[in-house]
C-alpha cells in the first residue's frame, strides 16, 4: 500500500469482501497445449535439444591411420570411439575402380577394407533408399546406415564419396564416418516398454503411440567414451494437433535419449517497451515479454520463456497477459475487469516482434514486466520452497479508479484467501501507478511480506504483522532492485521527485504521530537497511554489495515478524558458523546502520571496528620454495590491498611481513570480469599453523575489510605425472 | 527420411557449431619477447656467434660494458604435463616462458595420462620460473609456473609439471588455490 490510510487498512484486515477470484477472470481462449508444454520436464528437455549428438573429431597426421601420408588431404578421428571421423583423398593418388563398377559394391568394398579403422563391418550395412546418388557432377555419394545384430544403431552412417574421372572410373575422394565405432553392449533388457508405461515416463497424454521400433541407442559416457543400450523409438500422435513426436527411450531404465518432433518451430522473440522505473524518467527500454500466452492462428497455445521467446508460426498471435502456471497476470479495469489483457499482434518478419510503448495499454504492459523483474530479482536470494509466491504469483490490476484507489495502490488479502494487487489509474493529480515500476515493485514486497516469516500465508494466515514494517520491505526492495533510496518518482503527476527517500536519520521510536504513520514509520526500517546497503557497496563493490545486502535482507524476513527484532535477525543471518557467541562477519556495518537508527538496542561499535571482507579470496601464483608464495588476490570492491603477519585489521609497512599488491591490469590468468585483482609485489612467507592477514582499503587507504587466511602443508604423497 | 536425418544432423551440428563459439577477450599473440632469443636467423647474423656455427645465445652487455652472450640449450626441452585436467580439451596450444625467452604457440601432445611439449632455444645455465600458458583456440584454460628451474646447455632437458602445479585459468577470483606445498585456509 502506498499511501493514506489507516483505515483502509484496517479495512483490509477486516477482509473486505470484494468478489474478485480467480475463476472470475480466466480468459475464454480454449487451452491447447503445444509440443512445448506437453510432456514432463525430461521430455520437454530432449524436445528443445532435438535429434542428434556429436563429437569434434580430432585432426591426426594420416600415418596414425595406416595410410600413406601423400594420399592423405585431411583426416580426423572420432575420440569418443577411436574410429575415422573424416578422410580426405587426393584423388590422383587413391583406390582406383575401373570404368563401368558399380558405386555401392565399390562403396563396400572400402567398408570391407577397412572396416576396422571405420568402426564398421561389412555385415552391418544397411543401404539407405536409392543407394548410391551423384548430387553433384561427377561427385558420387553412397551412404550406408548401420544395424548391429539386426538393429539399427541410432544415428550411425558412412558416407563414400567417389570422384568420377574423365576415364569414367571412380576413385575414393572422401570418407565421413558417423558409424560410433565397435558396439559393446551388455547383455540387458531388450524387450521393448509397454506404451502406456513408455508415455508415462514422458509425461505424455492425448497421444497415441503409431509405430515402435527396437533400436541401439548410443551415447557419451562419463567417461568420454561411447556407450550402448538397447532402446526403443516410438513414433507418437498428438491427439491435440497434428503433432508428431519421435521418443527413443533406452528399455533398462526408461530413460529418454532423445525426442523431437516433425514441427520446424520458428522461434519468435517478444519484447515490450516499458519503463524501468517511471515515465517520468522516461527511461524506456525493451523488456523480453516473459511466459506470456500466446494464441496461434490454429487455435494452439503457446508460452514464452523468460528471454521472450516462443516456438510460433503464422502471421499474426493474441498474446494474454497472464503465465500459464499462475505466474503474473495483469487485469486493465479500465477496460475489462473480468479478464487478463490480451491483445493481437502481427508477428514481426525478421524472427523478433516488438511491442512499442503505447500501443498496448502502458499501465498493463509496464506493470506485467515490472512484476516479472521483481520476481526474477527476488527469486536470485530465496526458493520457491521459502517463497511459494515465486511459484503462484499474484494477479495484478491497474487503472483501478475512485474511491480509494484515488493516489493509491494496494495489495489485498481476501476473505477467501485471495490476494491480489491494485494499482490506481491516473487522476486527483496522481500519476496512473501502472507507468510506475517501483510503484510494482513497492506492492510486490507486501506480498513477499505476507508469504515471509514464522506467521505467513503458508501457514493460513495473513503473514503482514507489521503493518510499518511492511511498508518498509516494500520501499526496501524497490531501492535495492533500483540501487536508489529514492522511490517512486513520479507519483504526482510529472512530477519528477521520489513519493519517499530512504536515505534518512529517522530513528526508532516515531517521535509523533505522524511519524508513526504506517508509510512513515516505515522509513525508519527502510533507512537502516539503506545504509547498509551503502556500507555493503563500499566493500563489495555495486554488483556483490547489492547481492550481499539483499541477500541479507529477504533472509532476515524468513525469520522476522518485526523490524524491532531486524537488528538480531539479520546478525543470525550473517552468522557463518552459527554460533552467537562469536562475530559475523558483517557486524561492525550491520550495528553500525542500525544503531543510527536506534535499532540495535544497547549494542554499538567504534569507528575502528573492522568487518571480514568475505570476498576477498587468494591463489598462488608461483611456489618459490620453502614458503616463499608469490600470491594473486581478487577482492569485490578494494581499490588497494595489503597484507602482514598475523591475525590483524590493519597493517603498517613496517609491519611484519608486510606485501602491497598492486593491480594485476593486463594479466591474463585473472578473469576480466565482476572482480578485481591484485598481484603481490614481494613473497609472502608461508608458515604452518601461521596466520596472514589481507587488508582492502578504498581509493583513500581507509580500510574496508579484512581476511585472515591460514597456510597449511599439503600431503603431497599422491602426486604423480 | 534418411536424408532427412542427415539434414537434420547437419542443421544441429552448424547450430552447435554457431553456439560454442566464443571469442576470448586475450588473444595469444605467440610472439617472442625477444625476436633475438633462441632465433636461428638472428643467430646466423649475431656478430657475436662464433664462426657462425654456434650455438646461438642471447647477447647481453656485460661487465665493462662487453658484450656477452648467454648460452641457449643444445636440444629441444621436453616439457611433460600431467594431463588429467586437460580431459575433454582438444587442440591444446602453449607457450612456454622463461626469463627473457617466450615461445611462438606450440602445440600441445596428448597422450593418455601426459600432456607434451617440445620447445627449442630456452635459455641455459640460469635459474629462473618457467611459466606454461595453455590455449584452447584464442582462450587462455591453463597456466603451470615451476619455481627455480634451471636448464642444461649441452643435454636433453626434461621437465615435469604435475597436476597440483597446473591452474585453471583465468582465475575467477571466486575460490583459494594453494600450491603443491599449501593449502590456504581461512579464518573465521
Amino acid at each position: 500500500m502506498i499511501n493514506v490510510n489507516r483505515k483502509l487498512l484496517k479495512s483490509t484486515k477486516l477482509f473486505i469482501l470484494v468478489l474478485i477470484a480467480s475463476g472470475c477472470v480466466e480468459s475464454n481462449h480454449s487451452h491447447f497445449h503445444s509440443a512445448m508444454q506437453k510432456g514432463n520436464e525430461s521430455f520437454q528437455k530432449s524436445m528443445s535439444l532435438g535429434a542428434g549428438s556429436f563429437r569434434n573429431p580430432v585432426p591426426v597426421p594420416g600415418n596414425r591411420l595406416n595410410l600413406s601420408e601423400s594420399d592423405i588431404v585431411d583426416a580426423k578421428i572420432d575420440p569418443a570411439s577411436g574410429a575415422w571421423a573424416s578422410v580426405t583423398f587426393d584423388t590422383r593418388k587413391s583406390v582406383a575402380f575401373p570404368q563401368g563398377s558399380d558405386p555401392i559394391v565399390a562403396a563396400r568394398d572400402l567398408v570391407r577394407n577397412y572396416a576396422n579403422e571405420l568402426g564398421f563391418q561389412p555385415e552391418e550395412i544397411v543401404l539407405t533408399e536409392g543407394g548410391g546418388s551423384e548430387p553433384l557432377p561427377n561427385q558420387i555419394l553412397v551412404v550406408f546406415l548401420r544395424a548391429y545384430k539386426g538393429l539399427p544403431v541410432k544415428g550411425a552412417f558412412l558416407q563414400v564419396h567417389l570422384a568420377k574421372q574423365a576415364d569414367g572410373s571412380l576413385r575414393l575422394s572422401e570418407f565421413v564416418n558417423n558409424s560410433y565405432g565397435a558396439v559393446s553392449i551388455a547383455p540387458e533388457v531388450d524387450l521393448s516398454p509397454g506404451d502406456d508405461e513408455a508415455m508415462a515416463a514422458a509425461g505424455l497424454e492425448k497421444v497415441k503411440v503409431e509405430k515402435r521400433e527396437l533400436v541401439i541407442q548410443p551415447a557419451i559416457g562419463s567417461d568420454g567414451l561411447y556407450e550402448f543400450a538397447y532402446a526403443t523409438e516410438y513414433k507418437i500422435d498428438d491427439l491435440e494437433s497434428d503433432e508428431v513426436y519421435t521418443m527413443t527411450l533406452t528399455n533398462a531404465d526408461l530413460r529418454i535419449a532423445e525426442a523431437y518432433s516433425n514441427r520446424a518451430y520458428a522461434k519468435q522473440q517478444f519484447t515490450a517497451e516499458v519503463y524501468k522505473r517511471s515515465y517520468v524518467l522516461n527511461d524506456k527500454f525493451f523488456s523480453p515479454l516473459k511466459f506470456a500466452q500466446i494464441f496461434q492462428e490454429d487455435g494452439s497455445v503457446v508460452t514464452t520463456d523468460a528471454d521472450g521467446f516462443a516456438d510460433v508460426s503464422g502471421s499474426s498471435v493474441t498474446v494474454l497477459l497472464r503465465g500459464l502456471n499462475g505466474g503474473v497476470g495483469v487485469i486493465n479495469n479500465a477496460a475489462n475487469p473480468n479478464a487478463f489483457v490480451t491483445f493481437p499482434l502481427t508477428l514481426g518478419a525478421n524472427g523478433k516482434t516488438s511491442i512499442p510503448l503505447g500501443s498496448v495499454d502502458i499501465a498493463s504492459m509496464n506493470s506485467y514486466a515490472a512484476f516479472h523483474a521483481v520476481t526474477d530479482y527476488v527469486g536470485r536470494f530465496l526458493t520457491s520452497e521459502q517463497l511459494p509466491l515465486l511459484k503462484v504469483g499474484v494477479p495484478a490490476r491497474v487503472n483501478v479508479a475512485g474511491g480509494a484507489e484515488t493516489c493509491n495502490s494496494h495489495y489485498t488479502v481476501f476473505v477467501d484467501g485471495t490476494n491480489a494487487i491494485f494499482l490506481g489509474g491516473e487522476g486527483s493529480g496522481c500519476a496512473s501507478n501502472g507507468a510506475i515500476s517501483d510503484v510494482a515493485l513497492h506492492e510486490y514486497g507486501h506480498a513477499v511480506d505476507d508469504w515471509l516469516g514464522p506467521t505467513s500465508r503458508r501457514n493460513g494466515q495473513i503473514g503482514m504483522t507489521d503493518f510499518a514494517f511492511s511498508e518498509g520491505i516494500g520501499d526496501i526492495l524497490t531501492a535495492y532492485m533500483n540501487r536508489s533510496p529514492n522511490v517512486m518518482p513520479g507519483f504526482y503527476l510529472n512530477n519528477p521527485n521520489p513519493l519517499r527517500v530512504l536515505k534518512n536519520s529517522r530513528k526508532y521510536p516515531p517521535a509523533n504521530e505522524a511519524e508513526a504513520e504506517v508509510h512513515s514509520q516505515g522509513l525508519i526500517i527502510a533507512g537502516t537497511f539503506w545504509d547498509l546497503f551503502e556500507e555493503m557497496t563500499k566493500i563489495y563493490g555495486p554488483d556483490e554489495g547489492q547481492a550481499l545486502s539483499t541477500s541479507l535482507f529477504l533472509n532476515h524476513l524468513l525469520i522476522t515478524e518485526r523490524y524491532v527484532d531486524s537488528y538480531q535477525a539479520v546478525l543470525r543471518v550473517d552468522d557463518l558458523d552459527n554460533n552467537p557467541a562469536t562475530s559475523s562477519p558483517h557486524k561492525c556495518l550491520i550495528t553500525r546502520s542500525f544503531a543510527a537508527h536506534n535499532l540495535s538496542g544497547s549494542d554499538r561499535v567504534g569507528a575502528d571496528c573492522v568487518d571480514t571482507d568475505t570476498s576477498i579470496k587468494v591463489r598462488v601464483d608461483t611456489d618459490h620454495g620453502d614458503g616463499k608464495l608469490a600470491l594473486l588476490v581478487s577482492a569485490a570492491g578494494a581499490s588497494r590491498i595489503v597484507g602482514c603477519d598475523g591475525d590483524v585489521k590493519g597493517c603498517e609497512k613496517s609491519s611484519s611481513g608486510f606485501v602491497e599488491f598492486k593491480v594485476a591490469g593486463d594479466n591474463p590468468t585473472v578473469g576480466k570480469t565482476g572482480r578485481k585483482f591484485f598481484e603481490g609485489t614481494g613473497n609472502v612467507q608461508a608458515k604452518a599453523d601461521g596466520s596472514y592477514s589481507i587488508i582492502s582499503m578504498d581509493n583513500s587507504g581507509k580500510v574496508l575489510g579484512a581476511k585472515t587466511i591460514t597456510f597449511n602443508p599439503r600431503d603431497q604423497s599422491g602426486d604423480d605425472i | 527420411m534418411e536424408r532427412i536425418i542427415v539434414a537434420q544432423l547437419c542443421l544441429c551440428a552448424i547450430f552447435l557449431i554457431g553456439c560454442s563459439r566464443y571469442t576470448a577477450s586475450y588473444r595469444p599473440s605467440g610472439k617472442s619477447k625477444s625476436d633475438a632469443i633462441g632465433d636461428p636467423k638472428s643467430a646466423s647474423s649475431n656478430p657475436n656467434s662464433e664462426n657462425g656455427t654456434s650455438k646461438p645465445g642471447k647477447v647481453v652487455v656485460g661487465p665493462n660494458n662487453q658484450p656477452v652472450e648467454t648460452p641457449v640449450t643444445d636440444q629441444e626441452t621436453l616439457l611433460q604435463l600431467n594431463a588429467q585436467k586437460f580431459q575433454g580439451f582438444e587442440g591444446l596450444k602453449a607457450i612456454v616462458s622463461y626469463g627473457d625467452f617466450s615461445s611462438e604457440l606450440i602445440p600441445m601432445q596428448v597422450d593418455g595420462k601426459v600432456g607434451s611439449l617440445s620447445v627449442k632455444g630456452l635459455p641455459a645455465n640460469q635459474t629462473d620460473v618457467l611459466n606454461v600458458q595453455v590455449f584452447q583456440g584464442d582462450g587462455i584454460r591453463f597456466v603451470a609456473k615451476r619455481a627455480a628451474t634451471s636448464l642444461k646447455a649441452d643435454t636433453q632437458n626434461t621437465i615435469v609439471l604435475n597436476d597440483c602445479q597446473i591452474m585453471i585459468a583465468p582465475w575467477d577470483g571466486k575460490t583459494n588455490d594453494g600450491s603443491c606445498a599449501w593449502t590456504i585456509g581461512e579464518k573465521k
